[in-house]
């Protein structure tokens, strides 16, 4: 009896999305999207961004949750980490209250309000996928 | 007792509390996509079924794009609950296995697959720790990881 036997050894690409294109994506696309959100009120998981006390209202002079001076819209930074990998994070200047915003929540009346402003949307999610496709395309073109 | 070291290193990890990574690695094997290509196409494949074939996995996270699709799936990050997990490693270190324990009540099917797994915190790292948007679950994740040998199941004595 003759035994057959079919093994994959196909190698695969190890970095066909590329730390460039990983650190492009992060400031073409995510950071973009994180401030976008912001600027319209739209936390990460496409619910609206709390509203403001109206305490934080009168002394503002607007209800724009997450703005006032502009640092935090600023504070967005992507770094390559190596093998891989980059990492989009938030300047010290306002790491401490970025962190009580979105994780500790911030306590109303009403019970804890979260300002879910960092991370990937839904959009930025679909843009970094079109953006692979993107490469697709034009690493087989022939 | 407490390893310093590792809890700095895991520490470092989590500095940010709120870090969005994105990844790209795939294998150990090292082929750029050009040597993969040519590969195929000497194997006789068209440059359209591997161009089909890249899309689809691109499309449903196969071998390649995998960990990207993984890294880039919508989510808020940072979650406080994931210091337990940098302690919990500080405390029993890394040369330990782990097991993956769900609550079990109103699991998600991620989490409930991955009940009862044993691996190293390398092996769980890569997969996704509890809590890091790799679980359907993502940041409301209420699974631990627990050195193997504190789970096993211990026979009840009756008096």
């Amino acid at each position: 009896m003759i035994k057959t036997e079919i093994r994959n050894r196909m190698n695969f690409p190890t970095e066909f999305i590329t730390q460039e294109d990983l650190l492009e994506m992060a400031e073409r696309i995510v950071i973009p999207d994180i401030q976008k959100g912001i600027h319209s009120g739209i936390a990460i998981d496409e619910g609206s961004l709390p509203m403001n006390d109206p305490k934080t209202i009168k002394r503002k002079g607007d209800n724009r949750p997450l703005i006032d001076t502009g640092t935090l819209l600023g504070a967005f930074i992507a770094r390559n980490k190596g093998k891989g990998s980059v990492m989009v994070t938030i300047g010290p200047e306002r790491l401490d209250i970025a962190g009580y915003l979105q994780i500790d929540g911030i306590k109303t009346n009403q019970g804890l309000k979260f300002y879910k402003f960092f991370g990937i949307s839904k959009d930025a999610e679909n843009l970094m996928i079109a953006s692979a496709r993107n490469k697709i395309d034009k690493v087989t073109k022939r | 007792m407490t390893d310093n070291k590792i809890l700095e290193t895991a520490s470092d990890r989590e500095v940010e509390t709120l870090n969005i990574g994105l990844t790209a690695k795939v294998s150990r094997t090292t082929i750029t996509i050009e040597e993969y290509i040519n590969t195929r196409l000497t194997q006789g494949v068209t440059i359209e079924v591997i161009k089909d074939d890249l899309l689809k996995d691109l499309a449903e996270g196969g071998r390649i794009f995998g960990e990207f699709r993984n890294a880039i799936k919508a989510t808020y990050a940072g979650s406080v609950s994931r210091f337990r997990d940098t302690a919990q490693l500080a405390e029993t270190g890394m040369d330990i296995k782990y097991r993956w324990v769900a609550v079990l009540i109103n699991t998600c099917p991620d989490c409930l697959e991955r009940h009862g797994n044993i691996a190293t915190w390398d092996q769980w790292e890569a997969q996704g720790l509890p809590r890091t948007g790799s679980t359907v679950c993502k940041e409301h994740c209420k699974c631990v990881l627990i050195p193997e040998a504190a789970t096993e199941l211990a026979p009840i004595y009756r008096g």
